[in-house]
């Protein structure tokens, strides 16, 4: 009985080893007479491994974004491909050195973004000598020689030490002390001479929109970008010290992008480079509210002939890709047939030229059984509280008024649709207004 | 029973390494704590929102009897805008609340620094207390936070020089230009008119704001009756036909002026003389044109 039972399990066994190698398709087969497989996603061969797992095969999906469940969530597929914000990176001359920082990158999707790498080089777009600095945003590159330009780019890596985005390349020239250092984005050299405490702004907007610079929260400069989108502002005659820069821009709807802050010190005497600005796209939807199985047309605008990405938030998040036009302008008609009822909300982030910027605001939309078309709205959704279209000093002042004061009756009501909405003024009520500021 | 203790142990360690790892950091810094009597000291109050974007601050920092906080210093400070710039309330502690439009992400941070001086011998723990960060993300969801506490000996040694802290401080730099805004709102000041104005300072902070409103351009500031005040201030004059000339004075006496041209222009004399010329006129045409009808 036992033999027969061990002979049982030994074809038993066979059959589970050997069948599934009929069915099992081999990774290299991507071609089909019925099918095309665009824009795979490649990983280095040691990327499914390590010393606690090795994973031999995948789980997919038969459509977008069925694989989720309360208790865990597959994003697989070519729309889920993971990626990073590109970094931002800020430099800063000295004497034989340079200070670089750089915004940490976000990653979504699966990479989290581990380690930074310095590039070094003394031509422009490298080779570069590369430096893991870890995981750190600053970094000082020294025994650099003065008067030399030097080009810099920061890389992000992964867990694996891969390298899986680069920042635009900034370059800066070393001066001796006393003298002043001169730092310059990817579009220009670097050059010696002068003595003004400056910093420069480099980056891409939308085509001829008007890009605007906050210190410490107030108006700068305002300055329009060309129509490649690409912004260069000077700011001169500056003190010394610690400030807080952040940078937006309006598209030609009065659409605003997400601020990106800097906060930077300023060495006399030098000048400071932020390049590689890739602001985030702006975004719109042209329902409040949408019947369920009616199209939603979301839209917006970024650098030109960029790639797209919107992610729709419901039960489960789902990715659609756009293509940007030649001015920037992006639209897709979205299917709410899968969608729930209920509220829902959008963002989207452009890639271009290597470069992936940050997340746009989130707005929302909800489907339900009837459609209302959105109100086209020029003015920020909250903390406009003078409805001046403005959030600025003067919102400032009046909401601090009644600070932990018992509000009036008009001021209730502003409290109610334009701030928190709980009944009096505290901390929360200034943050909102801190993400509204338009300066 | 010892593996399930060893099981909750092993797992409350794993949470509460997993809470400090989240969140911003308040990170109060001064120098070794050992303090000689009368010596003044500084207090570094710092913000490090580690991965999180923080867009709003407060707390309150408080300290025991036997030190007395001498000067605050706002200077350099990564807050943009204070609801409550920091100052030493009547309860004996410094309290604070502002905020960063867009959002502070970056490394430390510095909030702003206090100069105490130490008392009588003993020991004392400096702490903030009440505190709290928000996050920018349009809700002013709350972040995790939290403080380190400053713990010093002040010891019965009496210091040498004592005043060496402030004097080894020279701010020669004013603070930054702003620009004030006049606004009015139904919400304060009954709908008057006021006008708005925050400066920065590079250097040591800022000690405080004076206004002078004038029909006319002032040239002589010196002698000019300025008066202290704080943002938002009511204007006097309602028509916002005059000169408004705001200084901001840092702790070192510095000062930076700006001016806001008035709104409305201001009657000349020529003008004056003008609108009385047609006021006699206007009126003497009706007088006449009562008579006729009279008649």
């Amino acid at each position: 009985m036992h033999r027969i039972s061990a002979r049982v399990f030994l074809v038993f066994l066979f059959i589970l080893l050997f069948l599934p190698a009929f069915f099992v398709a081999e990774a290299e087969r991507y071609q089909s007479s019925s099918f095309n497989v665009r824009d795979p996603v490649l990983f280095s061969g040691t990327y499914s491994t390590s010393t606690n797992y090795r994973l031999n095969g995948v789980i997919s999906q038969i459509a977008v974004g069925t694989s989720s469940i309360t208790d865990f969530k597959v994003n697989s597929g070519f729309l889920f491909y993971p990626f990073v914000t590109t970094p931002t990176v800020t430099a800063t001359a000295g004497s034989a050195q340079v200070s670089l920082s750089w915004t940490a990158s976000e990653g979504f999707l699966g990479w989290v973004p581990t380690t930074y790498t310095t590039g070094r080089s003394t031509a422009a777009g490298g080779p570069y000598t590369l430096t893991n600095v870890g995981n750190v945003t600053s970094a000082t590159v020294s025994g650099l020689t003065n008067g030399t330009t030097y080009y810099f780019v920061i890389r992000v890596n992964d867990a694996f030490g891969n390298g899986v985005a680069t920042s635009s390349e900034v370059s800066s020239t070393p001066a001796a002390s006393g003298g002043s250092g001169s730092s310059s984005g990817s579009s220009s050299g670097g050059g010696g001479g002068g003595n003004p405490t400056q910093v420069i702004f480099r980056g891409r907007a939308y085509p001829g929109s008007i890009v605007t610079l906050l210190q410490d929260g107030q108006v700068s400069v305002k300055q329009p970008a060309g129509p490649d989108a690409k912004f260069d502002i000077t700011l001169s005659n500056l003190t010394g010290g610690s400030y807080n820069f952040g940078v937006y821009s309006e598209d030609k709807n009065g659409r605003r992008s997400i601020a990106q802050t800097f906060p930077i010190t300023l060495s006399v005497g030098a000048t400071t480079v932020v390049g590689g600005i890739f602001l985030s796209p702006t975004i719109g939807v042209d329902k409040e509210e949408v019947r369920r199985g009616d199209d939603i047309a979301i839209f917006g605008q970024s650098v030109a002939d960029a790639q797209i990405t919107i992610s729709v938030n419901s039960f489960e998040e789902r990715f659609v890709i756009a293509k940007s036009d030649r001015d920037g302008v992006y639209l897709y008609n979205f299917d709410t047939a899968p969608l729930e009822l209920g509220s829902h909300t959008t963002k989207s982030k452009a890639a271009s030229s290597g470069e992936v910027s940050p997340f746009s605001h989130l707005i929302g939309f909800k489907v339900g059984t009837r459609t209302i078309p959105s109100t086209v709205k020029r003015c920020p959704d909250k903390a406009d509280v003078n409805s001046d279209c403005r959030v600025n000093l003067i919102d400032f002042s009046i909401t601090a008024y009644w600070y932990r004061r018992t509000l009036s009756t008009g001021f209730r009501e502003i409290e109610k649709t334009k701030l928190s909405g709980d009944g009096k003024v505290n901390l929360t009520d200034f943050s909102i207004m801190a993400y509204y500021w338009t300066g | 029973m010892l593996r399930l203790v060893t099981k909750l142990l092993v797992l409350l360690i794993f949470f509460s390494s997993a809470k400090t790892a989240l969140g911003a950091r308040f990170v109060v810094e001064g120098p070794p704590p050992a303090i000689e009597r009368e010596a003044l000291f500084e207090l570094l109050l710092s913000l490090e929102p580690e991965k999180d974007n923080i867009n709003a601050l407060e707390g309150t920092l408080s300290f025991p009897a036997n030190v007395t906080p001498v000067v605050v210093r706002d200077g350099g400070s990564a807050v943009s805008f204070w609801i409550i710039r920091p100052r030493v309330t009547e309860k004996g502690e410094i309290e604070f609340a502002g905020i960063i439009p867009g959002g502070y992400t970056g490394g430390r941070g510095k909030v702003f620094s206090v100069i105490f001086k130490a008392g009588s011998a003993g020991n004392g723990e400096i702490k903030l207390k009440n505190f709290s960060t928000l996050r920018s993300d349009g809700r002013g969801s709350e972040v995790r936070s939290r403080a380190n506490v400053y713990s010093y000996v002040i010891e019965s040694r009496l210091a040498v020089n004592p005043e060496a802290l402030l004097s080894a401080m020279v701010d020669l730099t004013p603070p930054e230009g702003f620009t004030p805004i006049v606004g009015s709102d139904p919400a304060i000041f009954e709908g008057r008119y006021f006008v708005a104005f925050e400066a920065k300072d590079k250097g040591l902070g800022l000690a405080g704001y004076e206004i002078l409103e004038s029909r006319k351009k002032v040239r002589d500031f010196v002698s000019a009756h300025w008066e202290k005040v704080q943002s938002p201030y009511p204007l006097k004059d309602q028509e916002l036909r005059s000169h408004i000339y705001v200084k901001a004075i840092d702790l070192s006496g510095n000062e930076k002026l700006t001016v806001v041209s008035p709104l409305r222009r201001p009657l000349s004399p020529v003008g004056v003389i003008l609108w009385c010329i047609i006021f006699v006129i206007i009126l003497g045409t009706l007088i006449r044109r009562r008579r006729v009808h009279f008649r």
